[in-house]
């Protein structure tokens, strides 16, 4: 035990003699290292959680049999099996756009990380324009997604991705504005400086309005129920991942949940306090606000039908966008007589 | 990146209808292949959208994927050997099909069946209504991306299937019905099992109410959409649910009884705009009205036999029948030539749903292609029965 | 069980369009159904029309009125009949079914291809004397 002690004290002392120059990179790369393990851990664990709950919702088990009790091993399995399957590229398709289209879906929700706060200590990088910086960051995944359409060759892919490059574009617009008021009250874009803000009051009584807006454009960035126009199933067979299989296609699928993810964190960390909260570690109480959003999100969209594209841009158009700016309005005028 | 042919659907096309889909094709416009392989075609069913956009300029929809000659082997079968491939046309509703044919043969001979098999026989077709309109709520439901709605709906017509396993012995291909009567007498227990069932499905008709009638997105996504006049309606022979929601009160049932049902007292429901949402309503409400028509067969239910005296070989006399039954898609109608021997002469079945397929290219023209998905989902179709 | 309701009316080919538009003028408005039966020992094809009234707004407890079924003989060698699609469009896909089986052709059809059978199919299989082409590809033989 005490050789051992030894041994990693000497390896700290070594790894903290070692020039800046080498040191800086290595800390990052463990960071990211530990972001990348933290979001493929959730997944896992938000694929099962979600089984589970719609099987509970659809009065259903959901997966019982890989894995006792309740199936945890189905993702597992799940996993491998995609991982085995075999590389389908099919002729036709655009062979650039079509392999990197997945990872540039993914990507946009490994980035967001690097601003989330996990308890007062623990961030990767405490920017102080994180707010813009997350909303930059999301918005990159529907490049991915018009890559992947555009790259299939295939006409149902194609209207997927015609269809997700109107519908985020869109919602972004509203996203933003939505967060807006919460800068004006924390006076902060750093999600430590909104997370100091809340240590009285949460942000989702100060700003309900502000909530529900980001809640609902949120949905639409994640392609969710009812918002899943970009792979609307019955519709566009599979939208633009419809010529994906295989490992592929389970990067769509990790991108997606982990964006699931992201947002809820996010939604978390700006309006219900973050880590921050009584008794707990900031780490418990983090997760527990984030998996909050991910089961209200869950819920909402196993309960709800599809809205149909020109409705949805209605709704983002003459719905959120005014409201936002009224929100800010509110705010603003609140702030001047306060 | 490689060309996508936009202009072409692709897939070993019969010529002509190439030649059909792409006569004087805009150059904004594209063509797109919706089926045979579709999540929403319910089956093999193929339309070709002609899109500007996403909203849809004209459909051609291409049957015959599940042809199988069904009326061709009827020619080479014996009478009673052909219940069993009635099932296999309206899979769905199986029983019903093998309704319109017993009673086409039966009229054919003069036979006339017991009384108690004639209220057991009504009893198990609105049974199978109430599962068809299920399944199809489900779809329906599906189409539209609730799958909660899905597992629900198939959730209660699990027990209709229990009731009817009771009863017949299988779950989806039932060979019940005899030409003469029905094949078993109902099982102890079976009655009260079905009023415990219709109780149990009242209160989750409510449920249903709860999750789509009131539904903004639900009443968005469906009101106005796909409407069908009511001297469209006729003049396309629409049948069933499809023809009820434009506001015509046509039903079997009711226009030219059959077995008991002139002694029945239900009501047949009517839309008025004759859109999507009506079609909804008039299936929910058809509903209702089958579980008060099970609740009166089991009350009036006679004792005795449930087969009425059939020769041992059933060879009818020379002559033609055209029998109709209200089958949950509608009125179905099967036309058999009889010149007297044990096999048919010539046997045609008139499906509803082949009738209401011509109605797409009508009602689709105009809307969006998630419209359109919600359009043939408010169709009901069963390729079974349109194929033959 | 009651026998057969149809008011039967026979017509001759000729005369048979003309039939037609007077049964539609007389609230005929409902094509049921339309068939045809292939009499192969008689020389003929019949085909078989349902016809019933479904007015709007018709009261369901008075019933649908009058159906009838027309029937008129054609030549089975060179089969041809008015189409009655312009006065029940209807009639269209049931009119392209006894084309695709029976091989009757309708002069005035918008649109007369194929229904049901497979793209190169030949023949119409619901004639009495047809014989699937495919049935001669010669059989490997059950091993014993």
């Amino acid at each position: 035990m005490a050789a051992l002690a030894d041994t990693w004290q000497a390896l700290l002392d070594w790894y903290f003699a070692l020039p800046t120059a080498i040191l800086v990179p290595i800390a990052g790369l463990l960071k990211v290292l530990a972001v990348f393990g933290w979001i493929v851990i959730n997944v896992l664990i938000l694929i099962w959680l979600e089984r589970k709950f719609s099987g509970r919702l659809q009065s259903r088990l959901g997966p019982m049999r890989v894995g006792r009790p309740h199936g945890w091993a189905q993702t597992l399995a799940d996993t491998i099996k995609l991982l085995v399957k075999e590389d389908i590229i099919p002729r036709g398709v655009d062979r650039w756009l079509y392999v990197i289209a997945p990872a540039v879906v993914f990507t946009p929700a490994l980035l967001v990380w690097a601003v989330v706060p996990f308890t007062k200590n623990w961030i990767v990088s405490d920017l102080n324009v994180a707010l813009i910086y997350v909303a930059a960051a999301g918005s990159l995944a529907v490049l991915g997604i018009f890559m992947s359409g555009w790259g299939s060759n295939n006409k149902w892919s194609l209207l997927g991705a015609m269809r997700a490059a109107a519908q985020i574009i869109s919602y972004e617009v509203p996203s933003v504005l939505s967060l807006m008021g919460v800068v004006m009250i924390a006076g902060s874009l750093s999600l430590q400086g909104i997370v100091a803000a809340q240590h009285r009051v949460w942000f989702i009584f100060l700003q309900p309005l502000g909530f529900i807006i980001y809640l609902i454009s949120t949905m639409a960035e994640l392609n969710r129920t009812p918002f899943d126009l970009t792979e609307a199933e019955s519709e566009l067979v599979a939208g633009f991942n419809t010529e994906y299989s295989g490992l592929r296609w389970a990067f769509f699928f990790l991108g997606e949940y982990a964006n699931l993810l992201a947002a809820s964190a996010i939604a978390a960390t700006v309006f219900l306090g973050g880590w921050s909260g009584p008794f707990l570690p900031g780490i418990v109480w983090f997760v527990l606000k984030t998996y909050f959003f991910v089961i209200l999100i869950m819920w909402i969209k196993w309960t709800m039908p599809r809205i149909r594209i020109d409705q949805m841009m209605e709704v983002g158009w003459k719905f959120l966008i005014p409201a936002a700016l009224v929100n800010i309005a509110i705010t603003g005028l609140v702030l001047l007589v306060v | 990146m490689a060309e996508i042919d936009l202009r072409t659907v692709t897939g070993g096309d019969r010529p002509e209808l190439r030649d059909v889909v792409q006569k004087d094709l805009h150059e904004d416009e594209i063509l797109v292949n919706m089926g045979p392989q579709h999540p929403s075609t319910h089956g093999v069913l193929r339309v070709v959208l002609r899109l500007s956009g996403e909203t849809i300029v004209d459909a051609y929809p291409d049957i015959g994927y599940l042809h199988r000659g069904v009326e061709k082997i009827a020619e080479g079968w014996t009478y009673p050997q052909f219940i069993p491939m009635t099932d296999r046309l309206d899979y769905v509703a199986a029983i019903s099909n093998e309704l319109t044919y017993v009673l086409g043969v039966e009229k054919l001979m003069g036979l006339e069946v017991p009384p108690r098999a004639a209220y057991i026989r009504v009893l198990m077709a609105e049974l199978q209504r109430v599962a068809s309109h299920l399944v199809w709520l489900g779809a329906f439901g599906g189409d539209m991306g609730a799958l909660t709605v899905f597992l629900y709906c198939f959730r209660e017509r699990e027990k209709i299937l229990d009731l009817f396993e009771m009863a017949t012995g299988a779950r989806l291909t039932y060979s019940y019905m005899r030409i003469g009567g029905v094949r078993n007498d109902l099982p102890p227990g079976f009655v009260e099992k079905t009023r415990d069932f219709i109780k149990l499905m009242r209160e989750r008709l409510k449920e249903y109410d709860a999750l789509f009638t009131g539904n903004r997105i639900f009443e968005a996504r469906t009101k106005g959409i796909g409407p069908l006049s009511a001297e469209w309606a006729i003049a396309l022979s629409a049948a069933g649910p499809t023809l009820r929601g434009s506001g015509v009160a046509y039903d079997v049932r009711r226009a030219e009884p059959y077995l008991v049902y002139d002694k029945l007292d239900f009501e047949v429901p009517v839309g008025k705009n004759g859109d999507t949402y009506d079609r909804y309503i008039c299936r929910i409400k058809e509903m209702h009205e089958s579980l008060k028509i099970i609740e009166q067969c089991l009350d009036a239910l006679p004792d005795g036999e449930v087969m009425a005296k059939v020769p041992k070989v059933i060879k009818p006399p020379e002559g033609e029948i055209y029998a109709m039954t209200e089958a949950p898609r509608g009125a179905t109608g099967v036309y058999i030539v009889s010149n007297g021997t044990g096999n048919p002469y010539r046997l045609h079945w008139r499906a509803p749903t082949f009738a209401n397929l011509q109605l797409i290219p009508d009602t689709v023209r105009g809307f969006k292609i998630a419209d359109a998905v919600m359009i043939m989902g408010s169709f009901d179709v069963v390729l079974g029965e349109v194929d033959r | 069980m009651s026998a057969d309701t149809w008011e039967l009316i026979k017509v001759e080919a000729d005369k048979y369009l003309e039939t037609m538009k007077s049964l539609k003028k007389d609230g005929l408005d409902y094509l049921s159904d339309l068939t045809a039966v292939d009499w192969k020992d008689k020389g003929i094809i019949e085909v078989v029309v349902h016809l019933a009234a479904v007015n709007p707004g018709t009261d369901p407890r008075t019933g649908f009125g009058r159906h009838v079924r027309v029937k008129t003989e054609i030549e089975r060698d060179r089969p041809s009949l008015d189409s009655v699609t312009p006065i029940w469009p209807g009639a269209n896909w049931y009119e392209r079914e006894v084309w695709d089986l029976f091989g009757v052709d309708f002069p005035g059809h918008p649109d007369l291809r194929r229904i049901m059978t497979p793209e190169g199919f030949t023949g119409h299989p619901l004639r009495k004397d047809f014989v699937d082409q495919r049935q001669k590809r010669e059989r490997v033989p059950h091993t014993r």
